[in-house]
């Protein structure tokens, strides 16, 4: 089954937004994948993933975020996550991924932690 | 007691179709939204690993699911075709730290997962005398009865 991801990114002054609408899961890493390496090719590698587009996660799609948490510790990039539901923020608390990633509620919350 | 079962195809995306039958039974229970999340994902969870270790994502498989409802849970098997071997006998916290620093491969969350999200989540006895069954129980909260 094709992915139902649809990827959109944004470029603020001071980070780029990758929103993710619709399933995260294994079928869309190479969406992800492919726009995260284009913000972080261009002058603004700290990247911030919405998700308050994103109705459906799986554990799968947890470990394609993990991937790309994965990179932006290689390359001393910032990486920001926001917009997860309240069960979804559960599940990544659960398996302690906002332990290694800054999650934050909304896109203003985040942007205001970097200034 | 009511049963329904779905017979779904070994293909990523279809876990999707239990997932949702399987948040409409828990709606009937009277079970409160964030209880039907928690049903939903594991549903998804436990379908995804029987897909995938199960089945070895073989599209000519089937994974078999089974939800019953009883007045105060709701119970669901999930059955593949038990490819991979035994399924493990403990499960573990996945380490995420040694994940994002690349000394582990992504993934091993599933189990972990639904174990936290409902009541009872275990491997049974195949009731068929092959392949894999998991079972899972939730039960509906006396204060979601009252709702």
């Amino acid at each position: 089954m094709s992915s139902s991801l649809r990827v959109e990114t944004r470029q603020l002054p001071e980070i780029t937004v990758i929103e993710l609408h619709g399933d995260v899961s294994a079928d869309g890493e190479p969406e992800i994948k492919a726009a995260y390496d284009a913000a972080v090719a261009s002058s603004m590698p700290t990247v911030l993933i919405e998700m308050s587009g994103t109705a459906y996660i799986n554990t799968s799609g947890i470990s394609v975020l993990i991937r790309v948490a994965m990179e932006a510790k290689k390359a001393g990039n910032g990486l920001l996550v926001c917009g997860a539901s309240p069960h979804y923020k559960k599940v990544l608390d659960l398996v302690r991924f906002s332990s290694f990633v800054s999650m934050f509620d909304t896109e203003a919350d985040a942007l205001a932690s970097l200034s | 007691m009511q049963t329904i079962e779905l017979k779904i195809p070994c293909e990523s995306g279809f876990e999707k179709v239990a997932m949702n039958t399987a948040a409409d039974c828990a709606r009937m229970l009277g079970m409160s939204d964030e209880r039907v999340e928690d049903v939903r994902t594991a549903v998804s969870e436990a379908c995804i690993n029987a897909m995938e270790h199960g089945n070895m994502f073989d599209i000519t498989t089937k994974v078999y699911v089974a939800m019953t409802l009883d007045r105060d849970r709701l119970e669901i098997d999930v059955i593949d075709e038990g490819r991979s071997g035994p399924p493990p006998t403990e499960v573990r916290a996945p380490d995420l730290e040694a994940q994002v620093d690349g000394l582990l491969p992504p993934g091993g969350m599933g189990l972990f997962v639904i174990k936290a999200l409902v009541d009872e989540a275990d491997f049974i006895e195949p009731e068929l005398g092959h392949g894999t069954q998991f079972r899972m129980v939730i039960h509906v909260q006396p204060k979601e009865q009252d709702q």
